[in-house]
């Protein structure tokens, strides 16, 4: 069977003006809401809620062993000073990392078990915190805790040192309020 | 002068490479698009720190919460100083409100209803706050149920 063309091709062609128009106008919409951000990180803080009046178990307690490290905060907020427990080692993170680097080691015999907490003041500024942060978890310590200053047992205006190691040892701080 | 036009002559562009090339680009700004940092705010200057966490998948119903140099809290429409002990009234109030919207939507989703299970507060601190913003305003977390906190920071120096 023959099939008959047909004589007039009539050409088909499809209106392309309204298509581009709404192309353009998404490919403008997509140009401007186009941000390159940088990529962002996260200290995770894992902390029970408060519980009211409760006294801390002390068992749990006496397992781990903190390692305070003190940083303190200059009249413009700076960091001026490191303390770890109850020894001044200046004002270099650098310094924070190798020592703890050498000397840390968690219970179990490794520095990944390790704990340390951390107590800055409250003017100090806060990329010291997170930078302190970051030389301690440079020098393989992966637990950190942060101080709470408004855990209740402490009554006293200034606590001596030897409250702060009596305090880090009756495990006032935030995991165990 | 007379310019005479023997043939009328419609000449047109070929459109189809431009086309393309536009579909092209469309598709590539589409799935570039992000519309996670809705609520992050530019005017942050995170901390650096290299050692942080690459956040690789979002936490389930986030709450995120800005604040500036000058240590104030900043959500959609308000600021609250939190230094100031009649705002920290307000962020308290705030922070319980948010809470409770999080728990209903967790238990939409069929999550445990217990906020500090799954729900994180996201804290965008700028680098030259005072820490005691930060302490106050997870002191105030807290106490409206939240345990999980993400502190946030870049990665690299912009």
């Amino acid at each position: 069977m023959k099939i008959k063309r047909r004589s007039d091709d009539t050409k088909v062609e499809l209106r392309m003006t309204p298509m581009i128009d709404v192309v353009f106008q998404l490919l403008v919409f997509f140009l401007f809401s186009f941000k390159i951000v940088p990529t962002e990180g996260e200290i995770g803080v894992n902390m029970p809620p408060p519980t009211v009046g409760a006294k801390p178990k002390s068992d749990e307690i006496e397992l781990t062993e903190k390692v305070r490290i003190r940083l303190r905060a200059g009249d413009d907020g700076d960091l001026v000073a490191i303390s770890v427990g109850e020894n001044d080692i200046g004002d270099s993170l650098s310094g924070l990392t190798q020592l703890l680097r050498e000397n840390i080691i968690g219970p179990a015999g490794s520095a990944d078990d390790a704990e340390v907490e951390i107590d800055a003041d409250r003017h100090l500024l806060y990329h010291f915190i997170v930078r302190a942060t970051n030389a301690i978890q440079r020098a393989g310590i992966k637990k950190i805790n942060f101080t709470d200053p408004f855990a209740p047992p402490t009554k006293k205006d200034k606590p001596t040192a030897n409250d702060v190691i009596r305090r880090h040892f009756s495990g006032n701080d935030m995991r165990y309020p | 002068m007379k310019f005479r036009h023997s043939t009328v002559n419609v000449s047109e562009m070929d459109m189809t490479p431009m086309i393309d090339m536009t579909f092209q680009l469309i598709s590539f700004f589409m799935f570039v698009i992000n519309f996670n940092n809705d609520l992050t705010n530019e005017k942050i200057h995170l901390p650096v720190a290299e050692l942080a966490k690459p956040v690789n998948k979002a936490p389930i119903e986030p709450l995120v919460l800005n604040v500036n140099r000058d240590g104030k809290l900043e959500v959609i429409g308000e600021q609250f100083d939190l230094r100031m002990p009649q705002d920290m009234a307000r962020v308290n109030a705030y922070l319980k409100r948010e809470a409770a919207i999080i728990r209903v939507k967790m238990q939409k989703l069929g999550k445990a209803a217990e906020l500090g299970l799954e729900a994180t507060v996201i804290i965008r601190g700028d680098e030259r706050m005072q820490y005691g913003a930060v302490q106050d305003l997870i002191r105030a977390c807290r106490e409206a149920g939240f345990t999980k906190f993400s502190l946030r920071a870049n990665i690299k120096p912009v």
